[in-house]
């Protein structure tokens, strides 16, 4: 079975940075939401890591949608 | 689908910190005015404390924040709201022995200070409710003055 994780990095400025391991399928952008409400806060900058855009598991338009996405065009995969 | 994201505290104003501009009050002394990206008095007051000030009153009043260092004063006052910043960001007036460039310097050693606040805050935060999330903490590791956790995903979140 597939372990789902989040790695978060708290800076020392107060910022964080978050990654979600491991989750496939549009669920992932779920956490988007736990996170904001587990750490008080809200999202500025997202974007599909490299893992995601190799795999394309779901669609874009909800974090579209959000207006949270930028898709590293040049990291997508032939 | 994996994604990153960058989160700003609610503790925090999606702002950076302005210039120090000075100009002259009502008695005709010289004050420097530097608007911050802090919006938490409790945090604000413990940061104020760090940096070595004298803090008065207690953040019990919720407007205005004074605090002292030898030769300088400072009256934080909560600015009107903004898109940025709702709540209001403080604005920080400093008096005495400071210029522009002292002004953005104490102003600067503060907003570190508010930093490094709201890093444990939002630490102890982040340990006190991962339970009830439905996330467990793995690890737990210090790089320099950051830390980095990673969460196990349990049954019943959305995944």
């Amino acid at each position: 079975m597939n372990v789902h994780r989040l790695l978060v990095t708290i800076s020392a400025d107060g910022t964080v940075s978050a990654r979600t391991q491991g989750v496939t399928g549009p669920g992932c952008l779920g956490h988007i939401a736990l996170l904001e409400d587990l750490l008080d806060a809200r999202t500025t900058a997202s974007e599909h890591t490299e893992e995601h855009l190799r795999a394309r598991a779901c669609a874009t338009a909800p974090l579209d949608r959000l207006g949270l996405l930028r898709v590293r065009t040049a990291q997508v995969a032939p | 689908m994996s994604i990153s994201l960058v989160l700003v505290p609610a503790a925090l104003a999606v702002v950076a910190l302005s210039r120090a501009e000075a100009g002259p009050d009502d008695a005709g002394r010289t004050v420097c005015r530097v608007s911050t990206r802090m919006r938490d008095p409790r945090l604000l007051a413990a940061a104020l404390a760090d940096t070595g000030a004298r803090v008065d009153p207690e953040p019990t009043a919720r407007e205005v924040l004074t605090a002292s260092w030898l030769g300088v004063q400072a009256r934080f006052e909560r600015g009107a709201p903004s898109a940025a910043a709702p709540e209001g960001v403080w604005t920080a007036h400093l008096t005495g022995d400071v210029d522009e460039q002292r002004a953005a310097s104490v102003v600067a050693a503060v907003d570190a200070a508010y930093g490094r606040r709201v890093q444990q805050a939002v630490l102890a935060r982040l340990h006190q409710r991962a339970g009830a999330a439905g996330l467990s903490v793995e690890s737990q590791s210090w790089q320099g003055d950051d830390v980095t956790l990673v969460l196990t995903v349990g049954a019943g979140v959305a995944r």
